[in-house]
């Protein structure tokens, strides 16, 4: 790492801990991790049939036997028996997994007719359940009030969703890092004041570090497409020769070593991107390419490519996928495309 | 098919065939060399019709317009997204992308609602889509020399 470390300007401070954060409290606050759809969808329920069991000494036998005749696939993460919330000291067995007449005309009347314990249950009845396991506290909660479910927290996903991921010491060095591309984003000579830096968390060390170049003469050297050059500038490659004084000097020379080097760093392998604005969709899939690590932004766009208009990070389908949060120094990174005059 | 899409389109398979040989992924990228994964064909193309604009005094937006995108492969979800930026009409190319493409296979970013990307882009698929399948197996019989040890897949072939 000692050469990439060289890459990087003078101002450039190598540790977070030791500088002094001075902004106000509300600064502080955790990013937001931006998470698969299926973790903040809302209840929903699926109607069923149930059966009461009348005699409780057999409800053993009961289960055993349906379970055997009738067993659940698509709904495999509810118990099969509860205890009727409404009725005190009655039980309620899961029979059928679908509300179709002709359960009760077919399958059920067979059921009946050849086993005796069956007596001991009540006539089918619907009751509403829900659709799909729960994936999260919030919707295990909001499933158990309609029928007891199986539930395996993930303890990383319930961190992110409650915003206590990072530490202290982590938020600081995030929000530095947003600040550095805050400030590359304002160096701009164009209208457009978007900036991106690309870190080395291991070594806290900014390999990259871009304005955005679009309204220049390349349309498409946004700020992200341009530190994703850079990098590879670094690793002694890259294509785009940059004048403008907003893409920081990489010094190729002290760089070079890598080329050859079989063992450095491959592409953006291990890499966080701090940009002020959300990415579009040709940025955030060249971060694909680029196997980028973490990505965290800071303003919204509608059209944006990771979390408003699509969540591509999490599409199905594509080989690498990276974590993204989002709202990091989010007024600050606002006020940089309101201020455009 | 127009005659004149099918000779481009040969045109396009000879030069993808030439980087075959040189070890880059059939479609006339440079991901290798400039150890940049963007350098897509695609992308490549647009910087040299940029680069073919400044030196004849062109607006390159005017050129951009009348061009054509012939490419061996469905472009993928970042080059549909160049593609619209620089306001190309229309792309012809030979099969689908399943891994990344950017023309419906993964995701339809040629034709969805994102205006402040650019106008919508028009594809014609399936033009000579064997030779492309073709050209995309005998690439993957080889292996990427230019990844790190670690990250090389060996192939069993």
């Amino acid at each position: 790492m000692e050469e990439v470390s060289n890459c990087s300007g003078n101002d450039i401070s190598s540790s977070c801990s030791k500088k002094q954060f001075t902004g106000e409290p509300t600064l502080m606050k955790q990013p937001e991790a931006v998470l698969d759809d299926v973790y903040y969808r809302s209840l929903e329920l699926v109607d069923i049939f149930v059966c009461t069991i009348k005699d409780k000494k057999k409800t053993s036998e009961i289960v055993k036997n349906i379970c055997k005749h009738l067993p659940l696939e698509k709904l495999s993460h509810l118990k099969r028996v509860r205890s009727n919330t409404n009725q005190v000291d009655e039980l309620q067995i899961i029979v059928a997994e679908n509300y179709e007449e002709d359960f009760l005309t077919n399958i059920w009347s067979d059921l009946c007719e050849n086993n005796a314990v069956y007596c001991h249950v009540s006539k089918p009845y619907m009751v509403k359940v829900p659709a799909l396991p729960p994936l999260t506290r919030q919707q295990y909660n909001n499933a158990v009030q309609y029928w007891p479910c199986s539930f395996h927290e993930d303890k990383r996903i319930t961190r992110l969703l409650n915003r206590s991921f990072f530490n202290a010491e982590e938020v600081k060095c995030i929000h530095k890092n947003m600040e550095e591309a805050i400030s590359v984003a304002k160096s701009s000579v164009y209208k457009l004041h978007i900036g991106a830096v690309i870190v080395d968390p291991k070594s806290d060390t900014i390999i990259a570090k871009s304005c955005d170049l679009r309204q220049g003469k390349h349309p498409l050297q946004h700020a992200v497409m341009v530190a994703i050059d850079q990098v590879a500038t670094v690793q002694g490659g890259g294509m785009w020769q940059l004048s403008d004084k907003c893409s920081n000097n990489l010094q190729k020379e002290t760089c070079c070593k890598e080329k050859g080097d079989k063992t450095g760093p491959y592409l953006c392998t291990g890499y966080d991107l701090y940009v002020t604005a959300e990415p579009c969709i040709m940025c955030a899939m060249a971060l694909v390419h680029s196997r980028i690590s973490r990505v965290f932004y800071g303003s919204p766009h509608p059209e944006g490519a990771l979390g408003s208009k699509y969540k591509l990070h999490v599409q199905p389908g594509i080989n690498h996928h990276y974590e993204v949060f989002c709202g990091v120094l989010q007024d600050h990174c606002h006020k940089l495309m309101s201020d455009i005059t | 098919m127009d005659n004149e899409h099918i000779t481009w389109m040969e045109r396009t398979f000879d030069l993808a065939e030439e980087a075959l040989k040189s070890g880059e992924v059939p479609a006339g990228n440079e991901v290798n060399e400039t150890k940049n994964a963007t350098r897509h064909a695609e992308i490549v193309a647009i910087d040299k019709v940029l680069k073919f604009s400044e030196e004849n005094k062109l607006d390159s937006k005017a050129v951009f317009r009348q061009c054509v995108l012939y490419v061996t492969v469905e472009p993928c979800i970042m080059c549909a997204g160049a593609l619209r930026q620089v306001e190309i009409p229309l792309v012809i190319y030979g099969c689908a992308n399943d891994r990344f493409g950017g023309c419906g296979s993964i995701l339809p970013v040629h034709s969805a609602e994102l205006p402040s990307l650019g106008p919508s882009l028009q594809c014609i698929s399936n033009v000579m889509a064997e030779r492309a399948i073709q050209l995309l197996k005998d690439f993957y019989k080889g292996e990427n020399l230019n990844a790190p040890e670690n990250k090389r897949k060996v192939k069993n072939t």
